[in-house]
């Protein structure tokens, strides 16, 4: 069964159209990364998948469900963090918790024991019983993926799932991201590619409300494997331009803070000869590796090209 | 799911905020000044100053079904606003903050949701002016003589569907509406027309609006007929009041379902 199925989805406001034909599916646990600029479509498209709004055209199914006919089995096996998650203020973690299991139909005992579980997982025990007013924004993501979670969904939705968080905050919710992506499917859209670089196993990259890509990151990154090689002089005062210019087997460079990327035609001639041009220059190397494209490469690459 | 947990969880909010305790004291407050004012109204002119020496001002005392119709008639206007404000934010301060997408990613229906906060809000309204009707006419009692608890009772029943109608409108505009002003501000403006306009309308847009309802529900608690005529003489304003608040309900329900969260 298809996780995610989205065919031909167009969004439409008054004035714009949101999202355009957005068409990919997703058809295994993991995490999802969901990539794009400001206003690429992202938010958009989370509220489809989690029935807060309909689609203008297009088909678009939710763990089997349509999204539209079939709203009520979506919202039960779909769990959703949004990007600034609101509580009624004046309940406790507790008194959430349980109101939302009820809202699911779990029976009191369940309830207890996942809000047991869940505030504990998600960092927030020692705050149960405070009311959320008085929660940093940070405690309230917790609460909002604890929430989320409280019916054990199929699918998870996150939207920007540590945008509010401080660094160990952060830490903490891509080791739990990390865990619960072995038992259902994340879909978390963010704008730190080095977070999904490293938790992610499907990435969908969309702009201007259209999507650019759909692959799993170890197919991207084979399909974006280009020869470069990264250096660093430990004389920044060196110019190698005009060498690097002349020499055929170079494909394109560039620099940056004393720091080389060069991208070769002829990768066994580069590795040969880059070592020995760097000390014909008079530099040494602080350091020299074959580097692979990052994530954020592939990111401009992509949207560039798109 | 039933709706069992929507209505729990907005009780709760009304015991949180103090609405439950608020809404009542303020309607105590707003109708039972009348009966103590026109007690003290001799003594308060008696001892003002600016009149020429030896007037005599008699001022006629009132009866108890006058005083306490004329606490009703006072109230309406400030009781209305009360609920406005009580009300307005209810499903559009839910919708500017987020918590309404938080609550419509689960399986609870649009329907459920507005049913829910209307109940409440009904509930609420009804049990305030029963309390402040019950409390203002035992105060009315003492201080002007002996009230028949029936026409009170069956007069404050006439007259709640008003009262319901403000709160319908309400949460209509609220649905509307994505801030707590502006559904505030639509509503008022509603109801403003809705109460004072249809009197210079015709007899009979008159007799089926909230003002001729209202003077129904104070011919009914003035005593001045029996309760069999007093009810013949209610029953356009009550046909009329409880089909705006039918057709409000509903125009909400469908507001809210064709909205985007």
């Amino acid at each position: 069964m298809r996780v995610i199925e989205c065919d031909g989805l167009t969004k439409e406001y008054k004035d714009h159209k949101a999202l355009k034909n957005v068409t990919f599916s997703i058809d295994n646990i993991g995490c999802i990364g969901f990539l794009g600029g400001n206003g690429a479509g992202k938010t958009t498209t989370i509220r489809v998948l989690t029935g807060l709004a309909a689609p203008t055209a297009g088909k678009v199914k939710v763990v089997g469900y349509d999204v539209v006919t079939e709203r009520n089995k979506v919202t039960s096996e779909v769990g959703y963090c949004p990007q600034i998650p609101a509580f009624y203020n004046y309940m406790t973690a507790v008194e959430w918790m349980h109101w939302v299991g009820e809202l699911y139909g779990l029976d009191k005992h369940t309830i207890a024991l996942r809000t047991d579980e869940l505030l504990e997982l998600c960092g927030i025990n020692e705050a149960r019983n405070r009311p959320i007013s008085g929660y940093s924004g940070g405690m309230k993501q917790r609460l909002g993926i604890a929430q989320a979670l409280i019916h054990n969904p199929k699918l998870l939705v996150l939207d920007e799932p540590v945008s509010a968080l401080d660094p160990m905050g952060r830490h903490d919710v891509l080791l739990l991201i990390e865990k619960l992506k072995r038992h259902m499917t994340v879909f978390m859209s963010t704008h730190i590619l080095d977070d999904v670089e490293r938790i992610a196993d499907h990435i969908v990259i969309i702009k201007d409300g259209t999507v650019l890509l759909s692959s799993s990151l170890e197919e991207l990154r084979a399909s974006h494997v280009e020869p470069l090689i990264e250096f660093k002089l430990d004389q920044e005062d060196i110019d190698l331009a005009d060498v690097l210019d002349g020499l055929a087997w170079v494909k394109e460079w560039s620099q940056d803070g004393g720091v080389y990327k060069v991208f070769a035609n002829d990768m066994p001639q580069a590795k040969a000869r880059l070592p020995h041009i760097v000390l014909e220059s008079g530099g040494t190397l602080a350091y020299y590796r074959l580097s692979a494209l990052t994530l954020q490469d592939i990111f401009l690459k992509v949207v560039n090209n798109g | 799911m039933t709706s069992y947990p929507m209505i729990r969880k907005e009780f709760h909010e009304l015991m949180k905020t103090y609405k439950i305790l608020i809404v009542p004291i303020v309607f105590i407050a707003l109708m039972i000044t009348q009966p103590i004012t026109m007690k003290m109204l001799p003594e308060i002119l008696a001892n003002s100053t600016g009149l020429p020496k030896g007037t005599v001002i008699n001022i006629p005392t009132p009866s108890a079904p006058e005083v306490l119709s004329t606490a009703i008639s006072k109230f309406s206007s400030l009781g209305t606003f009360v609920l406005i404000l009580v009300a307005m934010g209810t499903i559009a301060g839910e919708k500017a903050s987020g918590v309404a997408s938080m609550v419509f990613v689960k399986p609870v229906s649009r329907a459920k949701y507005y049913l829910a906060k209307a109940v409440t809000y009904y509930a609420l309204t009804i049990g305030s002016m029963l309390i402040g009707i019950g409390i203002t006419a035992y105060y009315t009692q003492l201080l002007f003589g002996q009230l028949d608890w029936a026409h009170v009772w069956l007069g404050t029943l006439l007259y709640i569907p008003n009262l319901l109608l403000v709160v319908t409108t309400t949460i209509c505009a609220s649905s509307f509406f994505n801030n707590a002003v502006g559904a505030g501000g639509a509503s008022l403006l509603f109801n403003i027309v809705i109460f004072t306009v249809p009197q210079f309308l015709g007899k009979f847009l008159d007799m089926v609006s909230p003002g001729g309802l209202t003077n129904a529900a104070i011919m009914m608690i003035q005593e001045n007929s029996t309760i069999a005529e007093a009810a013949i003489t209610a029953v356009p304003g009550l046909a009329g009041v409880l089909t705006l608040n039918f057709v409000f309900f509903f125009m909400g329900w469908y507001l809210l379902e064709r909205s985007e969260i």
